[in-house]
Protein backbone atom coordinates (compact mmCIF):
# COMPACT_ATOMS: atom_id res chain seq x y z
CA UNK A 1 0.00 0.00 0.00
CA UNK A 2 1.21 3.50 -0.85
CA UNK A 3 1.52 6.08 1.93
CA UNK A 4 -1.12 8.84 1.85
CA UNK A 5 1.45 11.38 2.97
CA UNK A 6 5.23 11.41 3.31
CA UNK A 7 7.49 13.94 4.97
CA UNK A 8 10.98 13.78 3.48
CA UNK A 9 13.50 15.53 5.77
CA UNK A 10 10.96 18.30 6.41
CA UNK A 11 12.04 21.37 8.39
CA UNK A 12 9.44 23.91 9.46
CA UNK A 13 9.82 27.49 10.55
CA UNK A 14 7.35 30.11 11.77
CA UNK A 15 8.83 33.52 11.11
CA UNK A 16 12.37 33.17 12.43
CA UNK A 17 11.51 30.43 14.94
CA UNK A 18 12.75 26.98 14.01
CA UNK A 19 10.19 24.28 14.64
CA UNK A 20 10.46 20.56 13.87
CA UNK A 21 13.68 19.61 12.03
CA UNK A 22 14.39 16.82 9.55
CA UNK A 23 11.06 15.09 10.01
CA UNK A 24 10.88 11.67 8.36
CA UNK A 25 7.34 10.42 8.60
CA UNK A 26 4.78 8.38 6.67
CA UNK A 27 1.04 8.17 6.96
CA UNK A 28 -0.61 4.93 5.83
CA UNK A 29 -4.33 4.35 5.18
CA UNK A 30 -6.25 3.26 8.26
CA UNK A 31 -3.85 4.90 10.69
CA UNK A 32 -4.84 7.47 13.27
CA UNK A 33 -2.02 9.69 14.45
CA UNK A 34 -2.03 11.99 17.43
CA UNK A 35 0.42 14.89 17.44
CA UNK A 36 1.47 15.88 20.94
CA UNK A 37 3.82 18.62 22.06
CA UNK A 38 4.15 21.71 24.20
CA UNK A 39 2.79 25.08 23.02
CA UNK A 40 4.80 26.50 20.15
CA UNK A 41 6.38 23.19 19.13
CA UNK A 42 4.86 23.41 15.64
CA UNK A 43 1.87 21.07 15.85
CA UNK A 44 -0.53 23.41 14.02
CA UNK A 45 2.19 24.48 11.58
CA UNK A 46 2.80 20.85 10.65
CA UNK A 47 -0.91 20.32 9.95
CA UNK A 48 -0.98 23.45 7.80
CA UNK A 49 2.15 22.37 5.92
CA UNK A 50 0.49 19.00 5.19
CA UNK A 51 -2.50 20.93 3.79
CA UNK A 52 -0.22 23.09 1.65
CA UNK A 53 -1.09 26.20 3.66
CA UNK A 54 2.37 26.72 5.16
CA UNK A 55 5.60 26.43 3.17
CA UNK A 56 8.30 24.00 4.31
CA UNK A 57 11.68 25.60 5.03
CA UNK A 58 13.48 22.53 3.71
CA UNK A 59 12.57 19.04 2.58
CA UNK A 60 9.44 17.89 0.78
CA UNK A 61 5.92 16.81 1.63
CA UNK A 62 4.28 14.38 -0.79
CA UNK A 63 0.60 13.47 -0.96
CA UNK A 64 0.09 10.03 -2.54
CA UNK A 65 3.50 10.53 -4.11
CA UNK A 66 2.89 14.05 -5.48
CA UNK A 67 4.86 16.98 -4.08
CA UNK A 68 2.29 19.18 -2.38
CA UNK A 69 3.60 22.35 -4.07
CA UNK A 70 2.85 20.91 -7.52
CA UNK A 71 -0.83 20.20 -6.81
CA UNK A 72 -3.69 22.65 -7.42
CA UNK A 73 -5.74 23.79 -4.44
CA UNK A 74 -8.61 21.59 -5.56
CA UNK A 75 -6.38 18.53 -5.88
CA UNK A 76 -4.91 19.14 -2.43
CA UNK A 77 -8.44 19.46 -1.02
CA UNK A 78 -9.25 16.00 -2.39
CA UNK A 79 -6.17 14.61 -0.61
CA UNK A 80 -6.34 16.61 2.62
CA UNK A 81 -9.12 18.14 4.71
CA UNK A 82 -8.40 20.35 7.70
CA UNK A 83 -10.44 21.13 10.78
CA UNK A 84 -9.20 24.48 12.08
CA UNK A 85 -8.83 25.31 15.76
CA UNK A 86 -11.39 28.07 15.54
CA UNK A 87 -13.86 29.21 12.90
CA UNK A 88 -15.43 32.62 12.51
CA UNK A 89 -18.48 33.51 10.41
CA UNK A 90 -18.98 37.25 9.79
CA UNK A 91 -21.91 36.74 7.39
CA UNK A 92 -25.17 34.85 7.87
CA UNK A 93 -24.83 31.29 6.58
CA UNK A 94 -26.90 28.17 6.98
CA UNK A 95 -25.56 24.89 8.33
CA UNK A 96 -26.53 23.21 5.06
CA UNK A 97 -24.48 25.66 2.95
CA UNK A 98 -21.49 25.25 5.21
CA UNK A 99 -21.55 21.45 5.26
CA UNK A 100 -22.06 21.36 1.48
CA UNK A 101 -18.94 23.53 1.04
CA UNK A 102 -16.99 20.33 1.63
CA UNK A 103 -18.17 19.09 -1.77
CA UNK A 104 -16.52 21.97 -3.66
CA UNK A 105 -13.29 20.09 -4.29
CA UNK A 106 -15.22 17.37 -6.14
CA UNK A 107 -17.47 19.63 -8.21
CA UNK A 108 -16.77 20.96 -11.68
CA UNK A 109 -17.26 24.53 -12.89
CA UNK A 110 -21.03 24.53 -12.78
CA UNK A 111 -20.93 23.33 -9.20
CA UNK A 112 -24.48 22.01 -9.16
CA UNK A 113 -25.24 19.56 -6.37
CA UNK A 114 -25.71 16.03 -7.66
CA UNK A 115 -27.71 13.22 -6.03
CA UNK A 116 -24.61 11.67 -4.52
CA UNK A 117 -23.76 15.05 -2.97
CA UNK A 118 -27.12 14.95 -1.22
CA UNK A 119 -26.44 11.43 0.06
CA UNK A 120 -23.00 12.39 1.33
CA UNK A 121 -24.51 15.43 3.00
CA UNK A 122 -27.22 13.38 4.72
CA UNK A 123 -24.62 10.89 5.96
CA UNK A 124 -22.35 13.61 7.37
CA UNK A 125 -25.27 15.30 9.07
CA UNK A 126 -26.38 12.08 10.72
CA UNK A 127 -22.88 11.09 11.91
CA UNK A 128 -22.57 14.48 13.61
CA UNK A 129 -26.20 14.45 14.88
CA UNK A 130 -27.06 17.70 13.11
CA UNK A 131 -30.35 16.66 11.47
CA UNK A 132 -32.38 19.17 13.44
CA UNK A 133 -29.95 22.03 12.84
CA UNK A 134 -29.50 21.77 9.05
CA UNK A 135 -31.54 24.87 8.19
CA UNK A 136 -30.32 26.97 11.11
CA UNK A 137 -27.96 29.94 10.73
CA UNK A 138 -24.49 29.11 11.97
CA UNK A 139 -24.22 32.22 14.12
CA UNK A 140 -27.15 31.02 16.23
CA UNK A 141 -25.32 27.80 17.20
CA UNK A 142 -23.32 27.08 20.34
CA UNK A 143 -19.56 26.49 20.23
CA UNK A 144 -19.98 22.73 20.39
CA UNK A 145 -22.62 22.73 17.65
CA UNK A 146 -20.36 24.83 15.41
CA UNK A 147 -17.60 22.29 16.02
CA UNK A 148 -19.88 19.47 14.88
CA UNK A 149 -20.79 21.49 11.77
CA UNK A 150 -17.08 21.91 10.96
CA UNK A 151 -16.53 18.16 11.44
CA UNK A 152 -19.51 17.44 9.16
CA UNK A 153 -17.96 19.70 6.49
CA UNK A 154 -14.80 17.64 6.75
CA UNK A 155 -16.86 14.48 6.26
CA UNK A 156 -18.46 15.74 3.05
CA UNK A 157 -15.02 16.71 1.76
CA UNK A 158 -14.11 12.99 1.76
CA UNK A 159 -10.41 13.72 1.63
CA UNK A 160 -7.90 10.92 2.10
CA UNK A 161 -6.29 12.58 5.08
CA UNK A 162 -8.30 14.17 7.89
CA UNK A 163 -6.28 16.76 9.76
CA UNK A 164 -7.92 17.79 13.03
CA UNK A 165 -6.50 20.71 14.98
CA UNK A 166 -7.63 20.34 18.60
CA UNK A 167 -10.89 18.65 17.60
CA UNK A 168 -12.02 18.42 21.21
CA UNK A 169 -12.34 22.25 21.44
CA UNK A 170 -15.81 23.33 22.60
CA UNK A 171 -17.04 19.72 22.81
CA UNK A 172 -18.57 18.61 26.10
CA UNK A 173 -16.47 16.06 27.99
CA UNK A 174 -19.43 13.70 27.87
CA UNK A 175 -19.70 13.55 24.08
CA UNK A 176 -16.24 14.38 22.77
CA UNK A 177 -14.97 10.81 22.83
CA UNK A 178 -18.12 9.40 21.25
CA UNK A 179 -18.17 12.08 18.53
CA UNK A 180 -14.51 11.73 17.64
CA UNK A 181 -14.69 7.93 17.69
CA UNK A 182 -17.78 8.16 15.51
CA UNK A 183 -15.86 10.37 13.11
CA UNK A 184 -12.83 8.06 12.93
CA UNK A 185 -14.86 4.86 12.72
CA UNK A 186 -16.86 5.85 9.67
CA UNK A 187 -13.69 6.54 7.63
CA UNK A 188 -12.67 4.05 4.96
CA UNK A 189 -9.55 2.37 6.39
CA UNK A 190 -8.36 1.37 2.91
CA UNK A 191 -8.29 4.95 1.68
CA UNK A 192 -8.42 7.34 4.59
CA UNK A 193 -6.41 8.25 7.67
CA UNK A 194 -6.54 10.79 10.48
CA UNK A 195 -3.95 13.08 12.03
CA UNK A 196 -5.01 15.11 15.06
CA UNK A 197 -3.34 17.65 17.26
CA UNK A 198 -4.39 17.00 20.85
CA UNK A 199 -3.63 18.62 24.18
CA UNK A 200 -4.76 15.72 26.32
CA UNK A 201 -2.39 12.72 26.40
CA UNK A 202 -5.25 10.62 27.74
CA UNK A 203 -7.42 11.41 24.73
CA UNK A 204 -4.51 10.75 22.36
CA UNK A 205 -3.79 7.34 23.89
CA UNK A 206 -7.45 6.45 23.74
CA UNK A 207 -8.08 7.51 20.13
CA UNK A 208 -4.82 7.14 18.23
CA UNK A 209 -3.01 4.13 16.83
CA UNK A 210 0.19 6.14 16.50
CA UNK A 211 1.72 9.18 18.18
CA UNK A 212 4.05 11.86 16.87
CA UNK A 213 5.69 13.84 19.66
CA UNK A 214 7.19 17.20 18.76
CA UNK A 215 9.79 18.34 21.28
CA UNK A 216 10.79 21.89 22.12
CA UNK A 217 14.22 21.55 20.53
CA UNK A 218 12.94 20.54 17.07
CA UNK A 219 13.46 16.81 17.56
CA UNK A 220 10.60 14.35 17.41
CA UNK A 221 9.53 10.85 18.29
CA UNK A 222 7.11 8.83 16.19
CA UNK A 223 5.69 5.36 16.64
CA UNK A 224 2.84 3.14 17.69
CA UNK A 225 0.96 4.44 20.69
CA UNK A 226 1.67 1.34 22.80
CA UNK A 227 5.39 1.79 22.26
CA UNK A 228 5.87 5.57 22.69
CA UNK A 229 3.16 6.49 25.23
CA UNK A 230 5.27 6.18 28.37
CA UNK A 231 5.45 8.37 31.45
CA UNK A 232 9.11 9.05 30.64
CA UNK A 233 8.33 10.33 27.12
CA UNK A 234 5.45 12.49 28.38
CA UNK A 235 7.71 13.98 31.06
CA UNK A 236 10.35 14.80 28.49
CA UNK A 237 7.73 16.17 26.08
CA UNK A 238 5.98 18.57 28.42
CA UNK A 239 8.90 19.38 30.75
CA UNK A 240 6.84 18.40 33.80
CA UNK A 241 6.66 15.11 35.70
CA UNK A 242 4.03 12.69 34.34
CA UNK A 243 2.87 9.42 35.84
CA UNK A 244 1.04 6.55 34.23
CA UNK A 245 -1.65 4.40 35.77
CA UNK A 246 -3.41 1.43 34.29
CA UNK A 247 -7.16 1.14 34.70
CA UNK A 248 -8.35 -2.11 33.22
CA UNK A 249 -7.06 -2.14 29.64
CA UNK A 250 -6.66 1.67 29.59
CA UNK A 251 -3.56 3.69 30.18
CA UNK A 252 -4.06 7.03 31.91
CA UNK A 253 -1.57 9.85 32.42
CA UNK A 254 -1.58 12.57 34.99
CA UNK A 255 0.91 15.28 35.75
CA UNK A 256 2.21 16.48 39.11
CA UNK B 1 -36.51 34.38 1.31
CA UNK B 2 -36.29 32.01 -1.64
CA UNK B 3 -34.49 33.11 -4.78
CA UNK B 4 -37.40 32.39 -7.06
CA UNK B 5 -39.42 34.87 -5.02
CA UNK B 6 -36.79 37.53 -4.40
CA UNK B 7 -35.72 38.23 -7.98
CA UNK B 8 -39.26 38.64 -9.39
CA UNK B 9 -40.12 40.84 -6.42
CA UNK B 10 -37.11 43.06 -7.07
CA UNK B 11 -37.93 43.21 -10.78
CA UNK B 12 -41.44 44.30 -9.90
CA UNK B 13 -40.10 47.02 -7.59
CA UNK B 14 -37.71 48.14 -10.30
CA UNK B 15 -40.56 48.36 -12.79
CA UNK B 16 -42.69 50.37 -10.37
CA UNK B 17 -39.96 52.80 -9.44
CA UNK B 18 -39.02 53.19 -13.11
CA UNK B 19 -42.62 53.98 -13.96
CA UNK B 20 -42.75 56.55 -11.16
CA UNK B 21 -39.50 58.02 -12.36
CA UNK B 22 -41.02 58.44 -15.83
CA UNK B 23 -44.26 59.95 -14.49
CA UNK B 24 -42.81 62.40 -11.98
CA UNK B 25 -40.20 65.08 -12.24
CA UNK B 26 -39.33 68.72 -11.78
CA UNK B 27 -41.76 69.52 -14.58
CA UNK B 28 -45.27 68.26 -13.83
CA UNK B 29 -46.93 66.47 -16.71
CA UNK B 30 -50.34 64.81 -16.70
CA UNK B 31 -49.89 61.00 -16.57
CA UNK B 32 -52.14 60.67 -19.61
CA UNK B 33 -49.63 62.66 -21.69
CA UNK B 34 -46.81 60.42 -20.51
CA UNK B 35 -48.70 57.23 -21.33
CA UNK B 36 -49.63 58.49 -24.75
CA UNK B 37 -45.99 59.45 -25.28
CA UNK B 38 -44.97 55.90 -24.35
CA UNK B 39 -47.42 54.41 -26.81
CA UNK B 40 -47.10 56.77 -29.76
CA UNK B 41 -44.05 58.73 -30.72
CA UNK B 42 -45.13 62.24 -31.45
CA UNK B 43 -43.34 65.56 -31.34
CA UNK B 44 -44.92 66.74 -28.08
CA UNK B 45 -43.31 68.27 -25.01
CA UNK B 46 -44.25 65.22 -23.00
CA UNK B 47 -42.67 62.94 -25.57
CA UNK B 48 -39.49 64.96 -25.61
CA UNK B 49 -39.22 65.02 -21.81
CA UNK B 50 -39.94 61.30 -21.63
CA UNK B 51 -37.72 59.96 -24.39
CA UNK B 52 -34.86 62.44 -24.31
CA UNK B 53 -34.74 63.19 -20.64
CA UNK B 54 -36.50 60.99 -18.10
CA UNK B 55 -36.02 57.57 -19.71
CA UNK B 56 -32.27 57.86 -20.39
CA UNK B 57 -31.77 59.35 -16.94
CA UNK B 58 -33.70 56.51 -15.29
CA UNK B 59 -31.81 53.83 -17.22
CA UNK B 60 -28.56 55.54 -16.33
CA UNK B 61 -29.51 55.53 -12.62
CA UNK B 62 -30.36 51.81 -12.80
CA UNK B 63 -27.00 50.93 -14.35
CA UNK B 64 -24.93 53.12 -12.01
CA UNK B 65 -26.83 51.91 -8.94
CA UNK B 66 -26.36 48.30 -9.97
CA UNK B 67 -22.62 48.82 -10.48
CA UNK B 68 -22.09 50.52 -7.14
CA UNK B 69 -24.13 47.93 -5.27
CA UNK B 70 -22.25 45.05 -6.90
CA UNK B 71 -18.89 46.66 -6.16
CA UNK B 72 -19.93 47.02 -2.51
CA UNK B 73 -20.97 43.38 -2.21
CA UNK B 74 -17.68 42.27 -3.77
CA UNK B 75 -15.58 44.47 -1.46
CA UNK B 76 -17.45 43.00 1.50
CA UNK B 77 -16.69 39.46 0.39
CA UNK B 78 -13.07 40.34 -0.34
CA UNK B 79 -12.50 41.89 3.07
CA UNK B 80 -14.98 39.62 4.89
CA UNK B 81 -16.59 42.64 6.45
CA UNK B 82 -20.14 43.93 5.92
CA UNK B 83 -18.88 47.49 6.50
CA UNK B 84 -16.56 47.48 3.49
CA UNK B 85 -17.69 49.83 0.73
CA UNK B 86 -15.73 51.52 -2.05
CA UNK B 87 -16.94 54.92 -0.86
CA UNK B 88 -15.90 54.46 2.77
CA UNK B 89 -12.59 52.79 1.94
CA UNK B 90 -11.42 55.58 -0.34
CA UNK B 91 -11.70 53.76 -3.67
CA UNK B 92 -14.34 56.20 -4.92
CA UNK B 93 -12.30 59.14 -3.65
CA UNK B 94 -9.21 57.98 -5.53
CA UNK B 95 -11.27 57.59 -8.68
CA UNK B 96 -12.80 61.04 -8.15
CA UNK B 97 -9.39 62.68 -7.84
CA UNK B 98 -8.35 60.94 -11.05
CA UNK B 99 -11.43 62.25 -12.86
CA UNK B 100 -11.06 65.79 -11.50
CA UNK B 101 -7.41 65.82 -12.50
CA UNK B 102 -8.51 64.82 -15.99
CA UNK B 103 -11.14 67.61 -15.89
CA UNK B 104 -8.49 70.06 -14.75
CA UNK B 105 -5.99 69.09 -17.42
CA UNK B 106 -8.84 69.31 -19.97
CA UNK B 107 -8.17 65.77 -21.12
CA UNK B 108 -10.66 64.14 -23.52
CA UNK B 109 -13.77 62.61 -21.93
CA UNK B 110 -12.80 58.99 -22.62
CA UNK B 111 -9.72 59.61 -20.50
CA UNK B 112 -11.93 60.24 -17.45
CA UNK B 113 -12.55 56.51 -17.24
CA UNK B 114 -8.86 55.66 -17.47
CA UNK B 115 -8.06 58.26 -14.81
CA UNK B 116 -10.83 56.92 -12.58
CA UNK B 117 -9.53 53.33 -12.85
CA UNK B 118 -6.01 54.56 -12.14
CA UNK B 119 -7.12 56.55 -9.10
CA UNK B 120 -9.25 53.71 -7.71
CA UNK B 121 -6.44 51.19 -8.20
CA UNK B 122 -3.89 53.47 -6.57
CA UNK B 123 -6.16 54.15 -3.60
CA UNK B 124 -6.85 50.43 -3.10
CA UNK B 125 -3.14 49.61 -3.19
CA UNK B 126 -2.49 52.32 -0.58
CA UNK B 127 -5.34 50.94 1.53
CA UNK B 128 -4.06 47.37 1.53
CA UNK B 129 -0.47 48.48 2.05
CA UNK B 130 -1.03 50.82 4.97
CA UNK B 131 -3.81 48.96 6.75
CA UNK B 132 -1.71 45.79 6.79
CA UNK B 133 -5.01 44.04 6.24
CA UNK B 134 -3.66 41.14 4.21
CA UNK B 135 -1.50 40.06 7.15
CA UNK B 136 -3.37 41.19 10.22
CA UNK B 137 -7.04 41.04 9.14
CA UNK B 138 -7.61 43.94 11.52
CA UNK B 139 -10.92 45.49 10.51
CA UNK B 140 -10.60 48.59 12.68
CA UNK B 141 -7.27 49.47 11.12
CA UNK B 142 -8.72 48.89 7.66
CA UNK B 143 -11.67 51.21 8.26
CA UNK B 144 -9.46 53.86 9.84
CA UNK B 145 -7.03 53.72 6.94
CA UNK B 146 -9.93 53.95 4.50
CA UNK B 147 -11.40 56.96 6.29
CA UNK B 148 -8.02 58.71 6.37
CA UNK B 149 -7.56 58.03 2.65
CA UNK B 150 -11.06 59.36 1.94
CA UNK B 151 -10.19 62.52 3.90
CA UNK B 152 -6.96 62.87 1.96
CA UNK B 153 -8.73 62.49 -1.37
CA UNK B 154 -11.28 65.06 -0.15
CA UNK B 155 -8.49 67.58 0.46
CA UNK B 156 -7.03 66.92 -2.98
CA UNK B 157 -10.48 67.38 -4.49
CA UNK B 158 -10.84 70.78 -2.78
CA UNK B 159 -7.34 71.65 -3.98
CA UNK B 160 -8.22 70.81 -7.58
CA UNK B 161 -11.53 72.65 -7.37
CA UNK B 162 -9.83 75.77 -6.02
CA UNK B 163 -7.39 75.77 -8.89
CA UNK B 164 -10.03 75.25 -11.55
CA UNK B 165 -11.51 78.14 -13.56
CA UNK B 166 -14.80 79.29 -12.07
CA UNK B 167 -16.67 78.70 -15.32
CA UNK B 168 -16.19 74.93 -14.96
CA UNK B 169 -16.86 74.78 -11.22
CA UNK B 170 -20.64 74.21 -11.16
CA UNK B 171 -20.33 71.22 -13.50
CA UNK B 172 -17.47 69.75 -11.51
CA UNK B 173 -19.30 70.25 -8.22
CA UNK B 174 -22.49 68.64 -9.45
CA UNK B 175 -20.56 65.71 -10.84
CA UNK B 176 -18.81 65.41 -7.48
CA UNK B 177 -21.93 65.04 -5.33
CA UNK B 178 -23.48 62.48 -7.63
CA UNK B 179 -25.40 64.08 -10.41
CA UNK B 180 -27.18 61.87 -12.90
CA UNK B 181 -27.47 64.49 -15.62
CA UNK B 182 -24.76 62.86 -17.71
CA UNK B 183 -27.31 60.81 -19.63
CA UNK B 184 -25.63 60.68 -22.98
CA UNK B 185 -23.12 58.08 -21.88
CA UNK B 186 -25.23 55.08 -20.96
CA UNK B 187 -23.50 52.61 -23.25
CA UNK B 188 -20.07 52.38 -21.58
CA UNK B 189 -21.34 51.84 -18.02
CA UNK B 190 -23.93 49.35 -19.29
CA UNK B 191 -21.22 47.45 -21.16
CA UNK B 192 -18.95 47.32 -18.10
CA UNK B 193 -21.85 46.08 -15.97
CA UNK B 194 -22.80 43.36 -18.44
CA UNK B 195 -19.20 42.24 -18.79
CA UNK B 196 -18.72 42.04 -15.02
CA UNK B 197 -21.76 39.92 -14.23
CA UNK B 198 -20.87 36.57 -15.87
CA UNK B 199 -17.39 36.05 -14.36
CA UNK B 200 -18.60 36.98 -10.88
CA UNK B 201 -21.69 34.76 -11.17
CA UNK B 202 -19.61 31.84 -12.45
CA UNK B 203 -17.45 32.14 -9.35
CA UNK B 204 -20.47 32.21 -7.01
CA UNK B 205 -19.62 28.94 -5.29
CA UNK B 206 -15.96 29.62 -4.47
CA UNK B 207 -16.94 33.15 -3.41
CA UNK B 208 -19.42 31.68 -0.91
CA UNK B 209 -16.64 29.52 0.52
CA UNK B 210 -14.29 32.50 0.62
CA UNK B 211 -16.56 34.00 3.30
CA UNK B 212 -15.23 31.34 5.67
CA UNK B 213 -11.80 32.95 5.57
CA UNK B 214 -8.73 32.56 3.41
CA UNK B 215 -7.17 29.54 5.09
CA UNK B 216 -10.45 27.69 5.44
CA UNK B 217 -11.41 28.40 1.82
CA UNK B 218 -8.01 27.23 0.58
CA UNK B 219 -8.30 24.01 2.58
CA UNK B 220 -11.66 23.36 0.90
CA UNK B 221 -10.05 23.72 -2.53
CA UNK B 222 -10.62 27.38 -3.46
CA UNK B 223 -7.89 29.18 -5.39
CA UNK B 224 -7.93 32.15 -3.03
CA UNK B 225 -5.45 34.37 -4.88
CA UNK B 226 -7.47 34.06 -8.09
CA UNK B 227 -10.73 34.88 -6.33
CA UNK B 228 -9.18 37.91 -4.63
CA UNK B 229 -7.89 39.17 -7.96
CA UNK B 230 -11.32 38.68 -9.52
CA UNK B 231 -13.09 40.54 -6.72
CA UNK B 232 -10.57 43.35 -6.51
CA UNK B 233 -10.34 43.77 -10.28
CA UNK B 234 -14.07 43.96 -10.90
CA UNK B 235 -14.84 46.00 -7.77
CA UNK B 236 -12.31 48.59 -8.91
CA UNK B 237 -13.53 48.56 -12.51
CA UNK B 238 -17.19 48.91 -11.49
CA UNK B 239 -16.51 51.64 -8.93
CA UNK B 240 -14.24 53.59 -11.25
CA UNK B 241 -16.70 53.44 -14.14
CA UNK B 242 -19.59 54.53 -11.97
CA UNK B 243 -17.53 57.39 -10.52
CA UNK B 244 -16.24 58.50 -13.92
CA UNK B 245 -19.77 58.80 -15.29
CA UNK B 246 -21.89 59.72 -12.29
CA UNK B 247 -19.53 61.04 -9.64
CA UNK B 248 -18.73 59.41 -6.30
CA UNK B 249 -22.17 58.39 -5.04
CA UNK B 250 -21.80 56.80 -1.63
CA UNK B 251 -23.52 54.09 0.38
CA UNK B 252 -25.36 52.23 -2.42
CA UNK B 253 -22.71 49.54 -2.01
CA UNK B 254 -23.35 49.43 1.70
CA UNK B 255 -27.14 49.56 1.84
CA UNK B 256 -28.13 47.24 -1.02
CA UNK B 257 -26.05 44.15 -0.10
CA UNK B 258 -27.00 44.55 3.55
CA UNK B 259 -30.72 44.40 2.80
CA UNK B 260 -30.32 41.44 0.44
CA UNK B 261 -28.28 39.49 3.00
CA UNK B 262 -31.02 40.06 5.57
CA UNK B 263 -33.63 38.76 3.12
CA UNK B 264 -31.87 35.80 1.55
CA UNK B 265 -28.49 35.08 3.12
CA UNK B 266 -25.00 35.40 1.74
CA UNK B 267 -24.99 33.01 -1.25
CA UNK B 268 -23.44 34.88 -4.17
CA UNK B 269 -25.53 33.22 -6.87
CA UNK B 270 -28.46 35.22 -5.53
CA UNK B 271 -26.66 38.00 -3.70
CA UNK B 272 -24.93 39.45 -6.75
CA UNK B 273 -27.91 39.79 -9.13
CA UNK B 274 -30.32 40.74 -6.33
CA UNK B 275 -27.91 43.35 -4.99
CA UNK B 276 -27.46 44.79 -8.48
CA UNK B 277 -31.24 45.06 -8.91
CA UNK B 278 -31.71 46.66 -5.52
CA UNK B 279 -28.87 49.09 -6.21
CA UNK B 280 -30.70 50.14 -9.38
CA UNK B 281 -33.97 50.55 -7.47
CA UNK B 282 -32.32 52.59 -4.72
CA UNK B 283 -30.58 54.97 -7.06
CA UNK B 284 -33.67 55.52 -9.22
CA UNK B 285 -35.61 56.23 -6.03
CA UNK B 286 -32.92 58.61 -4.77
CA UNK B 287 -32.85 60.35 -8.11
CA UNK B 288 -36.63 60.59 -8.11
CA UNK B 289 -36.54 62.24 -4.68
CA UNK B 290 -33.83 64.59 -5.84
CA UNK B 291 -35.99 65.72 -8.76
CA UNK B 292 -39.27 66.08 -6.89
CA UNK B 293 -38.70 67.02 -3.24
CA UNK B 294 -37.35 70.51 -3.92
CA UNK B 295 -38.94 70.87 -7.38
CA UNK B 296 -38.56 72.79 -9.58
CA UNK B 297 -34.98 72.87 -8.26
CA UNK B 298 -32.98 69.66 -8.34
CA UNK B 299 -30.73 68.07 -5.82
CA UNK B 300 -27.97 65.59 -6.74
CA UNK B 301 -29.03 61.99 -6.12
CA UNK B 302 -25.88 61.34 -4.09
CA UNK B 303 -27.22 63.55 -1.32
CA UNK B 304 -30.25 61.34 -0.70
CA UNK B 305 -28.23 58.15 -0.95
CA UNK B 306 -25.86 59.44 1.71
CA UNK B 307 -28.71 60.55 3.96
CA UNK B 308 -30.03 56.99 3.77
CA UNK B 309 -26.62 55.35 4.15
CA UNK B 310 -25.19 57.18 7.14
CA UNK B 311 -27.74 55.93 9.72
CA UNK B 312 -27.38 52.37 8.44
CA UNK B 313 -23.61 52.57 8.64
CA UNK B 314 -23.79 53.85 12.22
CA UNK B 315 -26.17 51.03 13.10
CA UNK B 316 -23.84 48.43 11.54
CA UNK B 317 -20.82 49.76 13.42
CA UNK B 318 -22.77 49.55 16.66
CA UNK B 319 -23.83 46.00 15.98
CA UNK B 320 -20.39 44.83 14.94
CA UNK B 321 -18.56 45.98 18.05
Amino acid sequence: MRPLAECDRVCLEAGTTRLVQDLEWELMPGECWGILGPNGSGKTTLLQALAGLHPVARGEIRLSGNPVGKLSRKAIARHVGLLFQETHYPFPMRVRELVMAGRYAWQNWGGASSDSDEEIFAHAISVMHLERLAERHVDTLSGGEKRRVALATLLTQQAGIQLLDEPENHLDPGVRLKLLEGFINQLDSNRQATVMVLHEPVLAVRLCSHLLMLFDDGSYLAGETDRVATAGNMTRLYGAPFHAVRSGKRLLFYSG
Amino acid sequence: MQGRLLIPLLLLCLLLVTLLSLLLGSVQLPPADIFSAILVREETVASEILWDYRLPRTLFAIVIGAMLAMAGAMMQTLLRNPLADPYILGTSGGAAVGVLAAFYLALPVWFHLVAAVGGALFSTILLLLFSGFIRSRDTNRLLLTGIVLTTGWGALITFLLTLSPSSRLPGMLFWLVGDLNEQASLSVPALVLLLSLPPVLLAAKPLDILLLGRQQAASLGVDVARMHLLLLGFAILLTATAVAFAGPIGFVGLVAPHIIRLLSGSGHRLLIPATALLGGILLVAADLLSRTVVAPRMMPAGVFMTLLGVPLFLYLIRRQS
